[in-house]
């Protein structure tokens, strides 16, 4: 298509019989020029188009002792004292950070687990970021792997669950290989894993110790929501514009299906009875655990869209919608506590990490945000710096 | 309201839902939602192609009585009144075929951002079309879209298969093309560079933008390409291009194939001849006409063309004469 227009803009088809070939205006080697430009621009163009859009990831902050381990630029996680922004240190090293981190880290005792988008899963010393040993799955990973006493249970996002050993870093046994994609969490309980997927919606209970599948349930919608246990019910988020409550007890029957207004992402959060759930068109629920019904509902307002998990931190549930707003809603009636704009250059795609009072964001341009709880959402973007600076 | 916004608001958005929508009818497939909407798109253009397909043809019809001008005249300024007056009998507008090629590019650059955002090659993507999408249950319902497609990663670049495929579409277009200027191409060396730069390099080029873009892109540009061939092949016809003629020469010569004379036209409609003829008899009354009709190759070969030398050619050439003038009405 394009070719024959530049070929009809310079006349370069018939340029050998044309009069405007010998025309004043289309000098022979003003055109092929031009001509030679505009292949150069379309190719420039062409590629740079071809590469518009980089994974970011997503990964929530951790919690260590009061230290928070956070992913400070794209495919860069960093120990960072949330006091005075200092930074420990950063792994991978700054030329080797190529894949972004979706995964939240697991930190356990002195060691921490990484996955990041390329499917490459280290285990680490907290104290000094020395690499254990890393494993190459080969496979985008984006859900957050679960750790289950010396087992680290891997989703990839091509479908598989992959055992491996968190001593030696040892890939043990494929639990578990089909076509869909994983991105929202496993939940573990009793030696079974339950995994959602994106492209079928299908839900599956697998013993984690023989990869057996226990119960497969086909819920309406695909799922990339963090699965949330809270004893016998398993509540799934889905793009169906439902939540999805099934009994894990009874063979995953669905006990109740919850309509929302829009795709249900964020981990929802279970707090005496009731399920707080948020969808991406920026709404709050409310729901009986029980029986599924309505409780309350908050309207965050217009292009308010809510990724991140809502959490509970001093008696009221904090909704943080994508453009750092963030709302404090009593639990009882959603009615607003308080409401703080912390407003950054980017995105909260990120679910965040609760330290006592203190609530951290990290934005999409990897800016550390920490908002304290008890003083109505006073918020302060951290100054990140490496130690000694 | 920002040309972004509009762009977004009035192309990028519908076509979006589109797209999703074609892809629930399709059965939740999103590369055969793609080769409907490119068979669909190059319907709804059928107008404006047929207008630049025949302009396409009505240029290259008159090729013999360009070389003629052109042999005929020396002054440029008296050469390029001759081609004006001949452009303005045959009902040619060079530029004619510009506003159907224009009204397609905002099309294809919006649909190879549609196709980047629905098929959403990272998770970002794939979340971001939340906002984009209309209230509707069943377009809601068809996403997440599926990436695979006869195997293929729709949402992936380095698709090489795909590449060759395309990049082989448009030179085998730009081959049934140029095969009738070839001739008069080798007499001019610059233009001959032109036109082998134009059957190579661009294929090369949208080859290499193909490998490096998703291969949903891909494959809308080598399905828009593959109707491109079959709508030229019917409504201007081959040329002198031949299968054979992609035989690589040494083994045509042993296997005893041998090609038509450079400039023979196949299966061309039968007002090619049209303007020809009627230039010569215009250059007769000049008192400095040559045998265009000779020139232009046509050896008759073609029973369509059979008979129709004299007045039905002339008849056609009227025919063809108005259908420009009233498409430029």
């Amino acid at each position: 298509m394009l070719h024959s227009l530049l070929s009809r803009v310079f006349h370069v088809k018939h340029a050998d019989s044309s009069p405007a070939a010998d025309g004043p205006m289309f000098h022979v080697k003003h055109r092929r020029r031009l001509l030679a430009g505009a292949l150069v621009s379309v190719a420039l163009f062409g590629t740079a188009c071809a590469n518009i859009q980089r994974p970011e990831g997503w990964a929530a902050p951790a919690d260590v002792d009061g230290d928070v381990l956070v992913q400070t630029s794209t495919g860069q996680v960093s120990l960072v004292d949330p006091a005075n922004g200092s930074i420990a240190w950063s792994f991978p090293s700054e030329d080797k950070r190529d894949h972004a981190f979706y995964a939240t880290p697991i930190v356990d005792g002195d060691v921490a687990y990484l996955a990041d988008y390329a499917g490459r899963v280290v285990r680490l010393n907290v104290a000094d970021a020395a690499e254990q040993w890393a494993v190459d799955l080969g496979a985008h990973v984006v859900a957050t792997p679960i750790l289950d006493g010396g087992t680290l249970y891997v989703a990839t996002a091509d479908g598989r669950i992959v055992e491996i050993n968190a001593e030696t870093g040892t890939v043990g046994e494929t639990l578990r290989t089909s076509d869909r994609r994983i991105w929202g969490s496993p939940a573990f309980q009793g030696g079974t894993l339950y995994i959602g997927d994106l492209d079928n919606g299908t839900t599956v209970a697998i013993d984690a110790t023989s990869g057996d599948v226990v119960w497969e349930q086909e819920i309406s919608g695909p799922s990339a929501a963090d699965l949330l246990l809270d004893g016998d019910l398993l509540i799934v988020g889905a793009f169906d514009q439902h939540l999805h409550a099934l009994e894990v007890a009874s063979g995953g029957r669905e006990r109740w299906a919850f309509p929302g207004d829009g795709w249900f992402l964020a981990r929802p959060v279970v707090n005496d009875g009731v399920v707080y759930a948020a969808t991406m068109n920026g709404v709050v629920y409310a729901i009986d655990r029980a029986t599924g019904a309505e409780a309350w509902s908050f309207v965050a307002g217009e292009d308010a869209e809510f990724r991140a998990a809502p959490v509970i931190v001093g008696g009221d549930l904090i909704a943080i919608a994508r453009d750092g707003r963030v709302f404090a809603l009593d639990l009882a009636t959603g009615e607003v506590a308080w409401e703080q704009d912390a407003t950054t250059e980017g995105n909260v795609n990120a679910n965040p990490a609760v330290v006592g009072n203190d609530i951290y964001l990290v934005t999409s341009r990897h800016e550390l945000v920490r908002v304290d709880a008890s003083s109505d959402g006073a918020f302060q973007t951290v100054p990140l710096a490496a130690a000694g600076n | 309201m920002p040309i972004g916004a509009i762009w977004q608001t009035v192309l990028e958005t519908p076509l979006i839902n589109i797209m999703v929508g074609l892809t629930a009818v399709a059965f939740g497939s999103y590369g055969l939602a793609i080769l409907i909407f490119t068979v669909v798109s190059r319907a709804l253009l059928f107008p404006l192609t047929l207008r630049m397909l025949h302009s396409m043809r009505a240029l290259q019809e008159i090729q013999p009585q360009m070389q003629e001008i052109q042999k005929k005249y020396s002054d440029p300024r008296r050469r390029n009144e001759e081609v004006m007056k001949l452009y303005k009998e045959a009902g040619v507008n060079p530029l004619g075929c510009l506003g159907p090629q224009l009204l397609q590019m905002p099309i294809f650059i919006a649909l190879y951002q549609v196709i980047r955002i629905t098929l959403g090659d990272t998770p970002e993507g794939v979340l971001n079309l939340s906002g984009k999408l209309y209230n509707v249950e069943f377009i809601q319902n068809a996403v997440p879209l599926s990436p695979t497609f006869l195997g293929m990663d729709l949402g992936a670049s380095g698709n090489i298969v795909l590449a060759v495929l395309t990049g082989g579409a448009m030179w085998l277009q730009q081959r049934i093309s140029t095969g009738r200027t070839a001739t008069t191409a080798s007499a001019q060396g610059q233009q001959a560079q032109m036109n082998q730069m134009m059957l190579y390099i661009m294929p090369a080029m949208f080859g290499w933008i193909v490998f490096a873009s998703p291969a949903g892109v891909g494959l809308y540009w080598f399905a828009s390409n593959a109707i491109g061939i079959i709508l030229q092949w019917i409504f201007v016809g081959p040329g002198d291009f031949t299968w054979a003629s992609l035989i690589p020469a040494p083994l045509r010569a042993s296997w005893g194939i041998n090609l038509p004379e450079p400039g023979t036209r196949r299966g061309s409609h039968p007002s090619r001849s049209t303007a020809s003829r009627k230039t010569s008899q215009t250059n007769a009354a000049d008192g400095s006409g040559t045998d265009s009709g000779d020139a232009d190759g046509d050896d008759g070969k073609d029973g369509r063309r059979g008979g129709q030398q004299g007045s039905g050619a002339a008849r056609s050439s009227s025919r063809a004469g108005r259908r420009r003038r009233r498409h430029r009405g």
